[in-house]
């Protein structure tokens, strides 16, 4: 009976202990997936290449195409049915996103408001026909945002399968109704600026996790795909420029001589960006519309999806970009609204961002990497992205905006590493490209320009968000739909978690080198958030189940307190020393009130009117040194060795400190000692001293001299949410409110400008 | 929108519309519909933040609740837009005691703290813009005694963001203590004497 409350005790211990590792919420290894975090031995993944016809129609915004889809199936399973996705059909009629959509009436107290709310926008695609090479009709079933095609005979192990899809659909007003892609309306001149994504039906991934990964396309959780090489015409109106992904095939048939002259500069200057067409030259053709129409010829091999933007608007700037001896171009694409800001810093941004980004993941492997001014948004296909950061219409703009710009050009161009090219589940778990790419985002804002005003990474930003009530947090181990506040969940928290282990916990180097091994092991794959915390523990040789576990699968936060501290000095034993400090201790003891005022008012005491009654308790100088405190000491001496009397003739100083995790999440203790002569060190205590009590630990500082202070924490590198307890002895945090009334005169802005006016009257 | 939110809502909801409700109904609906004409913009701001923080302490000394209200500046521009009382850059306002007076007002409908009912006054101090677009609006209550109950409500942009979600941080008693608020619990209350 008492083994088995012993066992049971100690299973609930085990089951609580935030130390536990992580066998029972991470996916046993396979072959497909090891423990290592790496790719198994038979890890397949499924290719879909396509071969399309588009045409964009700029006087009715509608995209019509046509695709032929080659499917390889490398799973060593029989497929019976295709799955694909039509993201488009998000705005169709039947939508779900609409109805899930959750409305109070306080949407609808603007006129506009109301308007958009009842607007009627005929989107979704238009399937014409899904059929085989041969022309004959396949069986496919919509699903709102999924089309199944039903396949006469399975699709075998190391088989594939052609098949052919024309499908036309409206392009949506971005500007009105929103979404990721659409267009925007510029009134004042009549044109159009296209940014399309998502325009064509695509495979689903199929693999060793999900099956067939057919979750429905609500609108938060994005998008999952599988590589594949695409060769695709684009046929727009012939003043249009068009930027995409891949390579530009028939440039001789669409660019005049003067751009292709300009685009050969371009490749060759890798310092400053080259017009192909520059403000000048994108005015006059803004001005007047061209007939007929032009086909702009792409490819791009080893993808996951495909992008375009296309307008008589663009400005066009270009440089060469040398990573490892292969030259990628930096591009930029934008209309004259964009400048000052774009031309001045969007190609150069983008360069930048490639070049960091294969510091530490993996070298870019794309021909082109480009950015287009589309007004504000921010969003990421292979090889391109759109990007907000608009200034003012005079020209001027706000530090905030080209901060803003500089930002969302670096986080979405960042997006080609996480997860176009590391390409995990989006519609599963947003975090692992979000929060990855804002991790590298920060690393490279940060290599821009010094001290970077960044908005996510740094430990103390999180703080906020992860503090207090939980009722209305996620674990970041979420799926996307169901996330509560989105952007600190999927982008700030991972991202600062992983700014923690790389300068905290694992340290630069060992940090540095496990990231770069897990981008490199699943560079042009799909993995899974256990693969990566696999792989940052097998790579580095440190433990991070502990954290993987708190920062990812909890909402616990951090809130370290230093509850006590107790100061202590050996005994030497030397009654000389003992007894003069014992006397010194005693005289800085404060009196109690009490005593003083009887000094006064107690004229005169017993012992004091009666000598007799004095004894010898009361003549006793416990402070004198007596012949036999001496032998005694002497006796002392003589049974220690000369490195003991060293020891204790040393005056260390024993601080023992007292900790307590009030929120949950355990963090190495970063002690900051500040001695009584001005001098301080830090001491760096790593996580596992709360590996068996998780709730309180102390530790015993031996230190050479006497402290004055302690501090927690002194860098914010742990996101401590609550830095008053985090001192001894105790220091109040002072409140935003409090800064801002001490750098405050008395008057109040309003006063100061009623003041100036009388001034200058 | 608090009380006048429910006095709104609710007829609409129970289908069982006396004249009386109906009649109010469309003069409040008109009331509204008339208060903005521009557009709702949390479908092109893909910003992904969404969330206001507010720290509070009572000061004992001169006896009045001290706040620091942060939000995301462009969401902020956004909103005085759609409420009809544009403002410009929130850069420009820090001088302009106009502007100052309307980000004032609308802080007023999205920060409220009561007693007993009462709402107390707050006085826009001065507000800070960072280049990371984080405004903070420092405000202050009137001197007020200390109470043993304070209602808080904080939908600051809820109004016009799906998302928005705030957070209030209160500092007393040499600790912080955390409330949460959500476009469906808008309003909490704080007791002071139960630490």
């Amino acid at each position: 009976m008492t083994c088995f409350a012993a066992l049971t005790f100690g299973q609930q211990l085990g089951a609580e202990n935030k130390f536990k590792q992580m066998y029972d919420i991470l996916p046993t290894p396979n072959v497909y997936r090891t423990a290592s975090g790496a790719p198994g031995h038979a890890y397949y993944q499924q290719q879909a290449n396509y071969k399309m016809e588009i045409e964009l129609d700029d006087d009715k915004q509608i995209i019509r195409g046509k695709e032929r889809i080659t499917y390889i199936n490398n799973s060593p399973d029989h497929l019976e049915y295709l799955w694909l996705q039509l993201d488009q059909n998000i705005r169709a009629d039947d939508s779900d996103s609409k109805l899930i959509t959750v409305e109070r009436m306080e949407d609808f107290r603007s006129i506009k408001a109301v308007q958009r709310k009842l607007h009627y926008f005929d989107g979704g695609f238009k399937i014409e026909y899904v059929k085989a090479t041969n022309g004959k009709p396949l069986n496919y079933a919509i699903n709102k945002t999924m089309m199944r095609i039903d396949l006469d005979q399975p699709l075998k192990p190391g088989a594939q399968i052609s098949f052919d899809i024309k499908w036309w659909y409206n392009i949506n007003d971005r500007m009105q109704i929103g979404g990721r892609s659409g267009y925007e309306y510029f009134e004042e001149e009549d044109n159009y600026l296209y940014t399309i994504a998502q325009f064509f039906p695509r495979m689903c991934v199929y693999n060793d996790v999900e099956g067939w990964q057919n979750k429905q396309f609500l609108g938060r959780g994005e998008f999952t795909l599988p590589f594949g090489n695409y060769e695709v015409s684009l046929t727009v109106p012939s003043d249009h420029v068009v930027a995409s992904t891949g390579t530009l095939q028939n440039e001789s048939a669409v660019l005049t001589n003067e751009q292709r002259n300009r685009l050969r500069e371009a490749r060759k200057n890798f310092d400053r960006p080259v017009f192909i067409i520059n403000e000048k030259e994108a005015r006059e053709t803004e001005s007047k519309k061209a007939k007929g129409t032009k086909t702009w010829v792409f490819k791009a091999d080893n993808v996951r999806d495909f992008a375009f933007a296309s307008s008589r608007k663009f400005i066009w700037d270009a440089m060469a970009v040398d990573l490892n001896g292969k030259t990628t171009m930096a591009m930029s694409f934008y209309p004259k609204e964009g400048n000052p800001l774009w031309e001045k810093y969007s190609t150069q941004v983008v360069a930048h961002t490639i070049r960091v980004y294969s510091k530490y993941t993996i070298d870019y492997p794309y021909p082109v990497a480009i950015s287009v001014h589309s007004h504000a948004i921010g969003m990421e296909y292979p090889m391109i992205c759109f990007n907000g950061g608009r200034p003012e219409k005079d020209g001027t703009y706000s530090e905030r905006t080209k901060y803003g710009m500089l930002g969302v050009i670096i986080h979405e161009v960042g997006h080609n590493f996480f997860p176009m090219i590391i390409n995990s589940d989006e519609r599963q778990w947003s975090w692992m490209d979000e929060g990855l790419n804002t991790f590298v985002q920060y690393l490279t804002e940060q290599e821009w320009e010094r001290d970077y005003p960044s908005r996510r990474g740094p430990a103390h930003m999180i703080t906020d968000y992860m503090g207090g009530d939980k009722r209305y947090i996620s674990p970041i181990m979420t799926n996307s739909e169901s996330i509560w506040q989105f952007g600190n969940n999927a982008y700030g928290k991972p991202a600062t978690a992983l700014n923690i282990l790389r300068e905290t916990i694992m340290g630069r180097e060992l940090f540095d080198h496990a990231f770069k091994i897990y981008c490199e092991r699943w560079a042009f794959k799909h993995p899974t958030p256990a693969d990566l915390f696999r792989t940052m523990e097998d790579a580095s040789a440190v433990d991070l189940d502990w954290f993987w576990r708190g920062w990812f699968f909890t909402t616990d936060h951090v809130d370290i307190a230093l509850k006590n501290v107790r100061w202590f000095q050996l005994n030497t034993g030397n009654p000389e020393v003992e007894k003069a400090w014992q006397k010194e201790m005693d005289a800085q003891q404060d009196e109690h009130i009490g005593f003083t005022r009887n000094k006064e008012t107690v004229k005169e005491t017993m012992t004091e009117r009666y000598p007799e009654l004095i004894d010898f308790y009361n003549k006793r100088n416990i402070y004198e040194v007596d012949q036999l405190d001496i032998n005694e000491y002497e006796e002392l001496r003589t049974r220690l060795s000369a490195e003991d009397l060293a020891l204790l003739n040393s005056g260390k100083h024993f601080y023992e400190l007292t900790f307590e995790n009030i929120g949950g999440l355990i963090m190495p203790l970063i002690i900051q000692i500040n001695y009584a002569d001005g001098s301080s060190e830090v001491v760096r205590i790593p996580a596992e001293i709360w590996a068996r009590n998780n709730y309180e630990v102390s530790k015993v500082l031996i230190l050479d001299q006497e402290v004055e202070s302690f501090r927690l924490d002194p860098f914010l590198e742990t996101a401590d949410t609550d830095l008053s307890n985090n001192s001894w002895p105790k220091q109040l945090e002072p409140s935003r409110f409090k800064l801002f009334k001490e750098k405050q005169t008395n008057e109040n802005p309003m006063q100061r400008q009623q003041r100036l006016e009388k001034l200058n009257d | 929108m608090g009380r006048s939110d429910n006095t709104l809502t609710q007829p609409l909801q129970t289908g069982k519309h006396t004249d009386h409700y109906r009649k109010e109904h469309r003069i409040i609906m008109k009331a509204l519909l008339a208060l903005s004409f521009l557009l709702l913009t949390q479908l092109v701001s893909a910003h992904a933040f969404y969330f206001a923080f507010a720290e509070m302490q009572y000061n004992e000394k001169e006896e009045r609740f001290e706040i620091t209200l942060r939000a995301t500046g462009h969401d902020v521009e956004k909103y005085m837009e759609v409420i009809n009382s544009p403002i410009g850059k929130l850069e420009e306002c820090t001088k302009n005691p106009i502007k100052l007076k309307q980000l004032e007002r609308a802080i007023d409908k999205g920060f409220r703290l009561s007693i007993a009912g009462v709402q107390l006054t707050l006085e826009l101090l001065g507000l800070e813009i960072n280049v990371n677009d984080e405004v903070s609006f420092y405000l202050a209550s009137r001197r007020v005694k200390k109470p043993d109950s304070l209602g808080i409500e904080f939908n600051f942009l809820m109004d016009y963001f799906d998302e928005q979600q705030n957070k209030l941080t209160i500092f007393e008693g040499g600790e912080k203590h955390y409330l949460s608020f959500l476009p469906h619990m808008t309003q909490r209350t704080f007791e002071f004497n139960k630490l």
